[in-house]
C-alpha cells in the first residue's frame, strides 16, 4: 500500500474514525484504524462492534492496500507531523512495518494486515430522513445528556428521533426524567424539502459521538431492521438501532399545571450552579435542592449538603399554587444549560408531580423533571 | 363532638398510656368497689407533682372584646357569617350566655333568644396569636405543657406541692390579665383530669384547687358528663347502670367497667378515681400525633362538589400548615362529612406517595368526595379532612415514571377492591396496633379530641354517627 495525502484531512478523519475504535477488547484488531487505499482515495474506519464510523480522503493512491494501525499512536503521530503532506508506504518483510513520512519525519511503525478487519454493516439506501446537520446536532446536544447510561435498559438508553413533514424532534428519557427538543423546518426556505415521516430509536454512546462529528451540510439517514447510517457527505457512522419499545412520552408530559413560573433562565443557572458548589462525591444522589416559592414573586433555592447550606432568593413570576418540593439539582442544572431563551417556564403539578421547563413561546423543548419523594 | 360546633377542630390520636388493672370482683353493684379493703385511694402522692388547667374564658368573644371595648356592655356572639344567615354560634360572652346561648346553636336561634346580640365574625388568626402569647407565659413556670386547642392548656408542674402550685395558678391568672387583658380560670390538682374539672368549676378570672382532701366532696356529686370523653351516648349507657356522677364512676368496680366499655371503662373509672398517673411530658418529648385533621361545621348546607370545594380548600391549608409544623407527611388521607341529617360518614384512603401540601391534600380530598356519589344530592352540615400515617419529610428517594405509573396502577387495582379487604391488607402490612380502624379506636377509647369540642368522641361512637359501618 503507498499513498500521499493532506496532513490536514488525515487528521479530521482520524479523529473521527478514532471516536468508534474500540477501548477495551479481546480483538486487538479493533483497537486500530483501518486504512483502505484504493482509486485515488483512503478510507479510515473505527469499529467497535456496535458503532462504525468512516471518512473517506482524497489521496495520491499508488498501491493499493489495506493495513490496520493502533488508533492512539495513529491519531499522536498525524497530530504531530510537520508538513501538511504525509506520505504511507508499506515495506515488504518479515514484519509488517508501514513508513509514515511528512517534511524531514519519518516515522517506521507496526501494521496489521486490514484484511480480517470487520466489514461494517450495509445498510440499503432505503427509510430515508435527511434533516440539516446543524440541526440534529442541535437535538442531540439538548436531549442525550438525559438517556440512561445503564445498557440493561436499552429504551432508556437511547434518544427517539421523529420526523413529520415539518418538524422533528428528538426524545430522551432516562425513567426519572425527559428531554424532549423540538425543531420546525423552515418551510419559508424554498430550497427546504418536507421530511420524511420517521420514527427511529437510536443508542446514546452513537449519537454523543455523532454529535462531535456533525458540521455543516445535511445528514442522511438511511435504516435497516437493525441498524442506521448516518451520511455526511465524506464521512459516516453506523450505528446498532434499539430493539425496544420506548415510551409513550406523550403521556408522561403533563399538561394542565396547578403552578407555573417563570424566571429568568441565566439566573436560576447561576443559583442552582451555587448550589451544587456544596456537593461533594458522597452527595451527589442524597442532596436535593429545594424550591418553594413565597409569594408571587419570590423562589427560595434552598440546598443542604454534609458541607454546608446555601439559601437563595431568585426573581420569578408565579401564577398559581405554591411550591414546595426538592429535585436532583443535576437534572435541572443540565436541562437549564441547553435552553437557549432568555427566560424560562417551569409549570409544577404539586409537592411529588412531575415539573416541565418549557419555553415561554414555543415548542422547541420540554424537560419533564421527576421530584423527590417525600 | 357535640352536636355541630366543630369549626376549626382537629384530631390528636394518642397512644392510650393505661394498663389494664388487675381487677378482683366481677359483678358491681354501684358503691360495692370502694368497699373492699385496699381499693380506696389515699390520697397521698408517690411524689410531689401538680397539674394545671388553665382554660380562657370565653376565648374568642374575649379576644374580640379587646379590640371592641365599645361592645363590653353588650350581648356578643362569634359566629359564621350572619349574612348567610344560617351561621353557628363559636363563641359567646357572658352576657350573651345569660340569654342561654349555646355554642354550636344557629345563629337564627342564638338572635331569637338574644336579639340585641351582636354578632362578631371570626378571626382565627387573632385567636392563634393570643393562645400562643398565653403559652409563652405558661412556658415561664414550665416546659411540660399539653394544649388542647386554643384556649386550653394543662400545665405539668414537677416537684411543686398543691399549695406552691396555687401560688403558680395565681400568678398565671393574674399575668395574663395584666399582659393579655383577658381572664383565665385555673384548675389546681394532682391528676389531669381533676384539674380540667377544676378549671370548669369556678369562672371567671378563678382558681379552684382540687386536691386528695377535697376531691370527695367536689368532684364526685358532680354529673359523670361533666368528664372528659364520656359524651352523651356513653353517659346515656352510664345513667343506664344507675352511674349518674363522678362518683358513682369512682365507686364502681373497674373490672366490670373494663368489660362493659374496654379500656377506655378502665381509664374513665382511674380518672374519678383520681388515680390516673398520666403527666404532662415536656413539650420536647410529646409524642408526635399521629393524625392530623380539621373540620368544619358549614354555615349554610353545602351541596355538591362545587359548593364544597371551597371548604375543602381550606380545611387542606389548616392540614397542610400543622404537616408543616411537624416537617411531616401523611400516607391517608380521610373525608369525614356530615349530612343535614347528622349522619356522619368517614372514607379514607390510602395514597400512593406521601403529600403535605395544601395543593396536594386537597385534591385527594377533592377525589375521594367526587367519588361518593351520595354526595351529589346530600346536603352536609360539617366537612372534615384528617390526615394520617404520618411519617417524617425527610430526604426522599428520586421518583421515576415508573413509580408514578405504578402508583396510578396500584390506585386503580385499591379501587377494585373492597374497600374493607384493602384496609385490612393495610393494616396487616403495619406494626401490630400501629394502624387501626378508626372505628377500632373509638371503642378502644383512644383520645381523638377536637378544637372547640372538649369532649372527647372516643367514649362516645354512636356520636360519630353511623360511621361505624362504611368506615374506614
Amino acid at each position: 500500500m503507498k499513498f500521499m495525502t493532506d496532513t490536514g484531512d488525515l487528521l479530521e478523519a482520524v479523529l473521527h474514525a478514532q471516536k468508534a475504535v474500540a477501548v477495551r477488547t479481546s480483538m486487538p484488531l479493533l483497537e486500530g484504524i483501518l486504512l483502505e487505499a484504493s482509486g485515488g482515495q483512503v478510507r479510515l474506519v473505527g469499529y467497535d462492534m456496535e458503532i462504525g464510523i468512516q471518512s473517506v480522503i482524497p489521496a495520491d493512491v499508488s498501491e493499493s492496500g489495506a493495513i490496520v494501525i493502533d488508533a492512539r499512536m495513529l491519531a499522536d503521530i498525524t497530530r504531530k507531523l510537520p508538513d501538511p503532506l504525509v506520505r504511507f508506504e508499506t515495506v515488504s518483510g518479515d514484519r509488517e512495518i508501514v513508513q509514515i513520512r511528512s517534511g524531514r519525519a519519518f516515522f517506521s511503525v507496526n501494521y496489521r494486515a486490514g484484511d480480517n478487519y470487520p466489514v461494517l454493516p450495509e445498510v440499503a439506501r432505503e427509510n430515508r430522513l435527511v434533516l440539516p446537520q446543524r440541526e440534529l446536532q442541535s437535538l442531540i446536544a439538548r436531549t442525550v445528556f438525559a438517556c440512561s447510561t445503564d445498557d440493561s435498559r436499552p429504551a432508556l438508553s437511547g434518544c427517539l428521533l421523529e420526523s413529520t413533514p415539518d418538524q422533528a424532534e428528538m426524545v430522551a428519557i432516562d425513567g426519572f426524567r425527559l428531554a424532549l427538543a423540538r425543531h420546525h423546518r423552515d418551510t419559508g426556505d424554498e430550497d427546504s424539502e418536507p421530511y420524511a415521516v420517521r420514527s427511529f430509536l437510536i443508542p446514546g454512546k452513537a449519537l454523543r459521538e455523532l454529535q462531535q462529528i456533525l458540521g455543516d451540510g445535511d445528514a442522511e439517514m438511511y435504516t435497516s431492521e437493525n441498524h442506521i447510517l448516518f451520511e455526511l457527505g465524506s464521512s459516516r457512522l453506523v450505528s446498532r438501532l434499539t430493539q425496544a419499545e420506548f415510551l409513550n412520552y406523550q403521556g408522561i408530559i403533563p399538561t394542565n399545571e396547578l403552578s407555573l413560573i417563570t424566571v429568568n433562565t441565566d439566573a436560576l443557572r447561576s443559583t442552582i450552579e451555587r448550589s451544587m458548589l456544596l456537593l461533594s462525591a458522597s452527595d451527589q444522589t442524597r442532596s436535593p435542592v429545594r424550591f418553594r416559592t413565597h409569594g408571587e414573586d419570590t423562589l427560595e433555592v434552598y440546598m443542604v449538603t454534609s458541607r454546608g447550606t446555601l439559601d437563595e432568593q431568585v426573581k420569578i413570576q408565579l401564577q398559581g399554587e405554591d411550591i414546595d418540593c426538592t429535585f436532583n439539582p443535576r437534572y435541572i442544572i443540565e436541562a437549564l444549560r441547553v435552553v437557549p431563551d432568555e427566560r424560562v417556564e417551569m409549570a409544577f403539578k404539586g409537592g411529588v408531580g412531575p415539573c416541565v421547563l418549557r419555553p415561554v413561546e414555543g415548542d422547541a423543548f420540554a424537560y419533564v423533571i421527576l421530584p423527590l419523594r417525600t | 363532638m357535640k352536636t355541630g360546633c366543630a369549626s376549626s377542630g382537629y384530631s390528636v390520636f394518642r397512644r392510650s398510656r393505661s394498663r389494664i388493672p388487675p381487677g378482683a370482683g366481677v359483678i358491681f353493684v354501684a358503691g360495692e368497689y370502694l368497699q373492699a379493703p385496699g381499693n380506696i385511694y389515699d390520697g397521698t402522692m408517690p411524689d410531689r407533682r401538680s397539674v394545671l388547667h388553665v382554660d380562657m374564658n370565653n376565648f374568642f368573644a374575649s379576644v374580640e372584646l379587646l379590640e371592641r371595648p365599645d361592645l363590653a356592655d353588650r350581648a356578643v356572639i362569634v359566629g359564621g357569617d350572619i349574612a348567610r344567615r344560617r351561621g353557628v354560634v363559636l363563641a359567646k360572652n357572658d352576657i350573651a350566655k345569660r340569654s342561654s346561648v349555646q355554642t354550636g346553636e344557629a345563629l337564627v336561634d342564638a338572635l331569637r333568644k338574644c336579639p340585641s346580640a351582636v354578632v362578631l365574625p371570626p378571626q382565627r388568626e387573632r385567636y392563634q396569636e393570643y393562645s400562643e402569647r398565653a403559652m409563652a407565659i405558661y412556658r415561664r413556670y414550665s416546659q411540660r405543657l399539653r394544649s388542647m386547642g386554643l384556649d386550653e392548656c394543662w400545665i405539668g408542674l414537677e416537684d411543686r406541692s398543691l399549695k406552691e402550685a396555687t401560688r403558680i395558678a395565681h400568678e398565671i391568672r393574674c399575668t395574663v390579665r395584666a399582659e393579655l387583658r383577658l381572664t383565665v380560670s385555673v384548675g389546681v390538682s394532682f391528676t389531669l383530669t381533676f384539674a380540667k374539672l377544676g378549671s370548669d368549676y369556678k369562672k371567671p378570672d378563678a382558681v379552684t384547687v382540687i386536691s386528695p382532701q377535697n376531691y370527695r366532696g367536689l368532684i364526685w356529686p358532680l354529673p359523670v358528663e361533666r368528664m372528659l370523653f364520656v359524651g352523651p351516648v356513653l353517659a346515656e349507657r352510664l345513667h343506664r347502670l344507675a352511674i349518674h356522677t363522678i362518683g358513682d364512676l369512682a365507686r364502681t368496680d373497674p373490672e366490670t367497667l373494663f368489660q362493659l366499655f374496654g379500656r377506655h371503662g378502665s381509664d374513665l373509672s382511674r380518672a374519678a378515681r383520681g388515680e390516673d398517673g398520666d403527666r404532662v411530658e415536656l413539650e420536647s418529648e410529646q409524642e408526635p400525633a399521629r393524625s392530623i385533621g380539621a373540620m368544619r361545621t358549614t354555615p349554610v348546607d353545602l351541596l355538591g362538589l362545587d359548593e364544597a370545594a371551597p371548604l375543602l380548600r381550606e380545611l387542606a391549608e389548616e392540614v397542610a400548615g400543622r404537616l408543616a409544623e411537624q416537617e411531616q407527611a401523611a400516607g391517608t388521607v380521610k373525608l369525614i362529612y356530615r349530612s343535614s341529617s347528622f349522619e356522619t360518614t368517614t372514607r379514607q384512603r390510602s395514597l400512593p406517595l406521601p403529600i403535605y401540601s395544601a395543593g396536594d391534600i386537597y385534591r385527594a380530598a377533592m377525589e375521594l368526595f367526587s367519588e361518593q356519589s351520595e354526595l351529589g344530592d346530600l346536603p352536609l352540615r360539617l366537612l372534615g379532612i384528617t390526615m394520617s400515617r404520618l411519617e417524617p419529610r425527610g430526604v426522599g428517594a428520586q421518583l421515576s415514571f415508573a413509580d408514578l405509573m405504578n402508583a396510578s396502577a396500584a390506585e386503580r387495582a385499591a379501587e377494585s377492591q373492597p374497600d374493607s379487604r384493602a384496609v385490612d391488607r393495610l393494616i396487616a402490612g403495619f406494626t401490630p396496633g400501629l394502624l387501626r380502624r378508626g372505628r377500632d379506636l373509638l371503642t378502644a377509647g383512644e383520645i381523638v379530641y377536637d378544637e372547640r369540642d372538649k369532649r372527647g368522641v372516643g367514649a362516645s361512637p354512636a356520636e360519630s354517627g353511623p360511621d361505624g359501618g362504611p368506615d374506614p
